[in-house]
Parts: structure tokens; sequence; C-alpha cells
């Protein structure tokens, strides 16, 4: 029989230290167990159910204070080897971020004719839209060949994942307000008109949401406007975590130390390739109501989210069990 | 080549009203800490802040033979040390000497 507090118990092994487990976790969760159970004892239904909430809370509490407590272990005790891997993955992320920027501008630059009148300013406009998609796949192969072919510490991999997350929060940013102004600015620049109406790629996210609002009446679901406009705010936000998502891909594939450097950067290609004909394969799902926009947008991360997790087990098992 | 620098022994309010209620209690377990603290002490903190206190040296802990009815781990339950004795004493009388107005 499971007893109030035994999945906590295994939840924690999972993530805590044994010296954590034995002078931290299990003294609360005995404590609770026989605390619950006097309880229950006694007959007080409400008191035991109590006694469970209150642990749980103290349980969170608890692996708050570990989690700090490890971030702060993780800044200490850097060695030669660690500084050397973070400066190469970061060196090679802002080199590749920087060129992906160039390489994703260039089809807006042919097609919008950018070139037969070029200004500065018409670059820099159409710079956010690159930058988004240029984080992620610069920030990945970075990591990949930054990293690729040697083992990397916990500390390595703990502070790219805090990169990573810096780099979304300044992706959600940009795909939410910076990329929709920039859009708005370049196309009255090119067309010389100041009243345009802005399209789905000009509002803002507080704009597209109070338009998806306008847009519930259900006389407006056949023009598919609200579908359009629901899977752009939800694909926006699915993408400003891309970041993170790739970073924990790069690091997953890097971290067994068994694969060279060309294949990872060519499985990291593979990912990238896969997301976005993933991304444009349920968008034609979302037309069909076949499923709803959220899930359509958030699909890829969860697909490339389970893809990582794939080399991780691998390598876990791979030590567990001692194999080549 | 410098010398280790030696450690100086700090005691933290928690962890000294703790060191009050061990020696007086002599042995304690987590939850009774925090009833004895009258809410002073919290359930989520406490269990954290007697696994430092167990590796600063102030207080042991062992295993209480689990109660038959129970059925799962044993109770964890904790004891001041004579270092840990000593400290709080003379925590407590620094305390009295450098802030009198705050002395009990």
């Amino acid at each position: 029989m499971t007893r109030p507090g035994d999945r906590l118990r295994s939840f924690a092994a999972r993530w805590c230290g044994p010296d954590t487990m034995a002078r931290v976790i299990e003294p609360l969760v005995v404590d609770l167990q026989i605390e619950h159970a006097e309880a229950m004892r006694s007959g007080r239904v409400w008191k035991s159910r109590a006694i469970y909430l209150a642990g749980w809370i103290a349980f969170l509490k608890i692996l708050a204070i570990c989690a700090w407590a490890d971030t702060i272990s993780l800044s200490q005790g850097w060695t030669a080897d660690d500084r050397r891997a973070l400066i190469s993955a970061v060196a090679f992320s802002s080199v590749m971020i920087a060129i992906a920027v160039v390489l994703l501008e260039l089809p807006f630059v042919e097609n919008t004719g950018v070139l037969q009148n070029p200004s500065p300013r018409r670059f820099v406009y159409l710079v956010p839209q690159a930058f988004s998609l240029a984080l992620t796949v610069g920030g990945t192969l970075g990591i990949v060949f930054g990293l690729g072919g040697r083992r990397f510490s916990r500390r390595v991999g703990a502070s790219l994942i805090l990169l990573a997350l810096a780099g979304s929060v300044i992706s959600f940013v940009n795909l939410a307000w910076v990329t929709p102004a920039a859009n708005q600015a370049f196309r009255i620049l090119m067309s010389g008109q100041t009243d345009l109406v802005p399209g789905i790629s000009e509002l803002s996210l507080g704009e597209l949401s109070h338009e998806i609002d306008r847009f519930l009446d259900p006389s407006f679901a056949q023009f598919g406007y609200l579908l359009a406009l629901a899977f752009a705010l939800h694909s926006r936000l699915a993408l400003s975590l891309s970041p993170l998502v790739f970073a924990l891909f790069a690091l997953s594939i890097a971290s067994g130390g068994f694969f060279r450097r060309w294949m990872l950067g060519l499985a990291a290609c593979a990912a990238f390739l896969g997301y976005y004909m993933l991304l444009y394969g349920v968008r034609s799902l979302v037309w069909n109501r076949t499923i709803p926009p959220y899930a359509a947008a958030w699909i890829p991360n969860v697909v490339t989210l389970l893809v990582a997790s794939g080399p991780l087990v691998f390598s876990r098992r791979r030590r567990e069990h001692n194999l080549f | 080549m410098p010398g280790k620098r030696p450690r100086i022994l700090t005691l933290s309010p928690k962890e000294s009203l703790i060191l009050e209620l061990l020696v007086h209690q002599q042995e304690m377990y987590g939850l009774q800490l925090v009833a004895a603290s009258r809410r002073r002490l919290k359930r989520g903190t406490v269990y954290v802040t007697l696994g430092r206190m167990e590796e600063k040296g102030y207080i042991t802990s062992r295993l209480e033979d689990a109660p038959p009815q129970a059925g799962g781990l044993p109770r964890r339950v904790y004891e001041a040390t004579p270092l840990g004795r000593r400290v709080l004493t003379h925590w407590t009388e620094a305390g009295q000497v450098l802030m009198p107005e705050f002395a009990r």
C-alpha cells in the first residue's frame, strides 16, 4: 500500500543526492507519515488532509532551497576546462547567431526588393524578423561546435541552460513587440504610405490577443481569421521558448561525448529541419480544424524535447551498465 | 604557503533556537522542534537547518527504532553535541555583553 509521502520520496530521489535524501527529505517524509497516521487513527480526516498539504508545501520549499544551494555550489569551483568549454560555446554561438541573422535576412532582402534601393534602415528593420530564429539556430550550433567531442561538467551545462533561458526571454520580447513594430516600419518605409492597416505579423502580442477577443463571435469562425490569429499568438509563444528547447537538445546530444562535431552539427540541422517541417505540417491541421491552434504551436517543442531525452536516457544507461 | 584560515563558529537565530530547544529537551525530532518553537520554526526549513547544523557539528542525529504499527522508515531524532552546547553558551554570553538591552 502506498502511504502519503512515498510518491514524494521517490520523486525527490530522482533529483536529490543521497545525503540530502537522508538528512532532509526522509526525516520530513517520516514525520509527515507518522503525523498523518496518528490523525487518521484518531478519526481526524480533515486534520490528516491538512497535514498532507502542509507536507507537500514543506517539500516544495525544501526542493527550492536545495535548488538554490545547488546553484550556489555550481557558481563555485570552476576549473580551467569548465571556463574553456563555456567560453568556447558562447563564442561559437555569438558567431553562429551573427551568420544566421545574415543568412536568414537574405531571402527577405531579395523578395522585398531592398537591393534595388538599399539603405541601412531597410536592413535594420529586417533584423528582428530573422533574429529569433537565428538565436535558436546559432545558439544550438554554438553549443554543439563549442562543446562537441569533449565531456563537460554540470556547471557548464547549467550555465548554458541559464544563458538559453535568457535567450528565450530576449526572443519573447523580440517576437512579442520588436518584430511586429519593425515589420510595420519596414512596410511603411517601402510603400511610403503611413496609414497601412497592420497585418497579423505586424500586431504585437497584446494586439493579437485583443483581435482574438474581437473575433470570438462564432459568425467570424468560417473565415479562419480567428484560427490564423490564435495560431500566430501561440506559435510566437512557442517559438520564443525554442532557444531553451534546442539548447537542451544540443546539450543532450553533446553530453555523451561519443559523437564527433560534424555528426552533432548534422543532428542539430536535422532537428531544425524537423522542427520547421512539423510547425508547417501541423499548421495545415489547424486550418482543417483537426487540432486546436495552441496544440499545433507547441507540438514541435514537445517533440524536440522528447527526442532530446533519448540520448540522455541512453548515456545514463550506458553509465549504469558500464557499456562500451 | 599561507595556512588555512580558522573557521569562525557562527550561529543564526534559527540555529540558536534549535540548540536552545535541544539543550532543554535532550532529544527531539523535526516536527517536535516545529511545535515547541511556537511557529518560529517552519516545517519547510527546519530539516534544512538541522542538516546544516549537523554538518557544522552542532548537533548529532540517530535513527529511532520504527514503531511496529507504522511499518515505515525510522524517525530521525536530534541531540545537541558538546560543541553545540559550548557555542550556544558563548553566543548567548557574547550577545549579553554586546547588546545588553536585548539580553534575556
